[in-house]
């Protein structure tokens, strides 16, 4: 890429394509450059068969034909979203899913199944030598366990295994979900150790930090860099309710404050009806490598407890208990 | 610091480690040589309650011949770099394709996926450890070889090495896996080659047909073991049988178990039920057609109320009593007249065939995995209750019904503490029988990974304290049951290990032996 093209993509991440994406203007010196999109010719949504397909793929179209527009000067060769869908679930059409990855060289999947196929799908994207960007457990229950003080974690739940925070959807899907007004929790665990105290691949810890509307952020001082936005909860709180050692001790660096400008941002732009369209959009959205933060981190997580405890859709009870995995893969 | 690997062996520096890195390259180039975490991350699925970092590896490493699996261990030797070998890595809820610790190198085998063998009259195979089932059975159909696989519930995507080497078993008359495995090739930590059993004889044929040799048979310490890699694995493959004629016997109460495991014994000895049958509770087959939020949601193990209404709905019995017959058309209806006489004697059980239940998925998949048929359905375990969390607790007792019920409870009483179900079976070996449960928790509520944990910790102690020892377990307990076996076989495994292995580069960890 060359400079000027980068100093282009650079002003439209800062600027009006994020707003038209509905991602706030995270004050930050630590926001993507989108390198990886370059090579993101192909981009394909691979639907599990279950309950949430059709939800997570609206959002998933909502963020691909934003990109397309936001982006379509740059990569005049960016493709449409291409679908596939597994009527049957994967764990009977598995040999069809290892075909599809194996004739899909070059292809970034974006992918929702259900957490039996999830299991295996991992299986195969080793098998078939790919590349695993992210991979998220997503779960909607009221079977939580108390863990702190007597409370229990939140009914909306993610669970992120990622290779590095610079493509992990955590702070896209929190700056949606923040909108409504439900009680969540999301934890992104990177690949990439990174010291509180030292360096990981030439960067000093600390360099890249950056935050949410609504979310006061907390970087831990232990021997791990963890950074924890909290939302409604103070961090020693928040600490307890995504199970992590409430003894740490942590330093604050941003407040709410700070965001007032980016908070109408995020107000003004795309809403989602629901958690799972705003998954689907996240998901989709980091797979192209927009609008993810880079934080040199080992942890990151977000907590936020709404101050009405109620979510403002809930006459749509499909979603009230469900689980289930999201991914972000290469082949 | 990590730097630019995602983790380090344990006591090695960066320096070091690129240089082991750089030789790594020079003998598999640079494709073959994994370091980034994009290509690492799909190695680290663990599914047990430990984080994932424990279990990260530092690299990955593609080897396709045995020249290079002996020049990576002399490397690993040179710089002390800890490798853990995979052939497919399919070993689900056990692990995985993870490490046992953090740092260790992945040395993924999955390319040496050549079928080197397989003989028609004689019925073996002989296969390099990268072959899955789904190759073989494509394989064998293809040729019209008239051959049965026995495959684990991974089938398509697991192989025959790995799941034998780690004493997994099969459906079939073939199950017990080991049982059935006739001749390797080892690639020790010196580098040597060894062919166990007629393998080191020059000019024999006898290698995959005769398994013990001359001399102490050295197979087994090759199992559940460190001491080498296995590069060729032969071993006994099924005559297609005439005729087939799987079967499910339900049962309506939890109490039943006493008599079926009674009955069973006999016709499994005298050879009347060829294939270990299983005996699987209602909550174990249920995931096949319905989740646990269905019919309970709240905290705390599913409800007696719950359990009795998805049985009612899904015409289930508490215990599920699954086995097939194999043979000619007579032998078949000579069994099946002494099986429903034992089974039909106490009325209590209800007797169905294929013809009785129709397409009903739960009997379809136990009758597929009998035939040693491709088919992943026992996975829908892993959506029960969601969440990503799945260990398997694996005592093993003595084939009586006097041994059932009493595990039961302590199994119920024990996760039900925890807030956890029993999702549980049990496999009638033939003297033997495993109890296998599957414990199912869900990754994205800390508090319920924490009552995972404490609740294994605790079947597993309070189990070998009444004389259950586990007969396998997943990377985060193998030192614990190593402990319930005693301090002099753990002695005995470590001086093999000191002999073997002096510099301790392979798998340390594995079955608690370093």
């Amino acid at each position: 890429m060359n400079v000027n093209r980068r100093n282009l993509m650079k002003g439209i991440l800062a600027g009006g394509t994020l707003a038209t994406l509905g991602i706030p203007r995270y004050a930050t010196s630590g926001i993507t450059q989108p390198n990886h999109t370059a090579k993101v010719k192909a981009c394909s949504l691979l639907l599990g068969g279950t309950r949430v397909d059709e939800t997570f793929a609206r959002g998933a179209s909502v963020a691909h034909s934003a990109c397309s527009m936001g982006l379509e000067d740059v990569f005049a060769e960016f493709s449409a979203l291409q679908v596939v869908k597994l009527k049957s679930g994967l764990l009977r059409e598995v040999g069809r899913v290892s075909e599809l990855l194996a004739v899909s060289r070059g292809m970034r999947w974006i992918a929702v199944m259900d957490d039996a196929s999830a299991a295996v799908f991992t299986e195969i994207v080793r098998s078939a030598g790919g590349q695993l960007i992210a991979r998220g457990k997503h779960v909607s229950s009221q079977d939580a366990y108390p863990v702190f003080r007597g409370d229990s974690s939140p009914a909306l739940r993610h669970l992120w295994a990622s290779a590095s925070p610079q493509r992990s959807p955590g702070p896209i899907l929190a700056s949606q979900l923040v909108g409504f007004h439900q009680n969540f929790s999301i934890v992104e665990n990177f690949l990439q150790e990174v010291r509180s105290n030292g360096e990981t691949g030439g960067k000093a810890s600390g360099e890249y930090r950056f935050f949410i509307p609504e979310f006061r952020s907390y970087e831990s001082t232990g021997p791990l860099a963890m950074h924890l936005h909290c939302s409604g909860v103070s961090v020693s709180e928040g600490c307890g309710l995504l199970g992590w050692n409430t003894s740490q001790r942590w330093t604050e660096f941003s407040s709410p404050r700070d965001g007032d400008e980016a908070r109408q941002t995020v107000q003004e732009n795309w809403h989602p009806a629901n958690w799972v369209e705003a998954l689907g959009y996240a998901v989709t959205l980091a797979g192209l490598g927009i609008g993810t933060m880079q934080e040199d981190c080992t942890k990151r997580g977000f907590i936020h407890r709404s101050p009405q405890g109620e979510w403002r859709n809930m006459d749509e009870p499909i979603f009230s208990e469900e689980r289930f995995t999201s991914f972000i893969v290469e082949v | 610091m990590a730097g630019k690997y995602i983790a380090l062996p344990k006591g090695v520096s960066e320096r070091t480690f690129d240089a082991a890195v750089r030789d790594f390259r020079g003998v598999l180039g640079d494709d073959a040589v994994l370091t980034t975490p994009e290509r690492l991350a799909p190695y680290i699925k663990t599914m047990m309650p430990v984080s994932d970092s424990e279990h990260t590896l530092s690299a990955a490493l593609m080897a396709t011949t045995v020249e290079q699996i002996q020049k990576v261990l002399a490397i690993c030797n040179k710089y002390k770099i800890p490798i853990w070998t995979i052939s497919t890595g399919k070993n689900l809820g056990y692990g995985s394709a993870a490490p046992a610790e953090r740092g260790q190198v992945v040395l993924d085998l999955k390319r040496m996926n050549r079928i080197l063998e397989v003989d028609k009259d004689l019925a073996y195979a002989l296969v390099e450890p990268g072959v899955t089932y789904q190759q073989l059975y494509d394989y064998i159909k293809e040729r019209n070889l008239g051959l049965w696989l026995s495959v684990p519930a991974p089938s398509a995507i697991a192989g025959p090495t790995g799941n034998t080497l780690d004493r997994g078993v099969g459906y079939t008359p073939y199950g017990e896996h080991f049982l059935f495995a006739c001749g390797m090739e080892v690639v020790l930590a010196n580098g040597d080659v060894l062919r166990t059993g007629m393998g080191s004889l020059p000019n024999s044929n006898t290698w995959q047909v005769f398994k013990w040799g001359y001399g102490p048979y050295l197979d087994g310490i090759f199992t559940q073991s460190n001491y080498g890699i296995v590069t060729k694995f032969g071993f006994w493959l099924m005559p297609a049988p005439p005729a087939y004629k799987p079967f499910v016997i339900r049962y309506p109460d939890e109490e039943d178990i006493v008599e079926i495991v009674e009955i069973m014994r006999p016709l499994r000895i005298n050879g009347v039920v060829p294939n270990a049958g299983v005996i699987a509770h209602a909550l174990y087959d249920a995931p096949v057609v319905a989740r646990r939020s269905d019919y309970f949601t709240g905290s705390g193990a599913i409800s007696d109320a719950a359990v009795r209404k998805l049985i009612k709905d899904h015409n289930l019995g508490t215990w599920n009593v699954y086995a097939a017959l194999y043979g000619t058309e007579e032998q078949i209806a000579l069994n099946w007249k002494t099986l429903k006489q034992a089974f039909g004697r106490s009325g209590k059980g209800r007797i169905l065939t294929q013809e009785d239940v129709g397409d009903d998925p739960v009997f379809a998949y136990r009758a597929a995995i009998m035939r040693g048929d491709m088919n992943l359905q026992e996975f829908s375990l892993y959506n029960w209750r969601g969440g990503g969390g799945s260990m398997w607790f694996a005592p093993v007792s003595q084939a009586r019904g006097s041994e059932t019920l009493k595990q039961v409870s302590l199994t119920k009483q024990i996760l039900a503490k925890h807030g956890l179900d029993y999702n549980g079976e049990f496999i009638v070996g033939m003297r033997d029988m495993h109890h296998i449960v599957d414990v199912l928790y869900d990754k994205t509520d800390p508090a319920q990974e924490k009552a995972a944990y404490e609740c294994f910790d605790e079947l597993l102690t309070v189990f070998s304290a009444q004389g259950y020892g586990t007969y396998r377990v997943n990377s985060a307990f193998m030192d614990k049951v190593a402990d319930t076996y005693g301090p002099v076989q753990r002695q005995v495994h470590k001086t093999l290990k000191k002999a073997l292995d002096p510099n301790g580069i392979l798998a340390p960890g594995k079955s608690g032996i370093r």
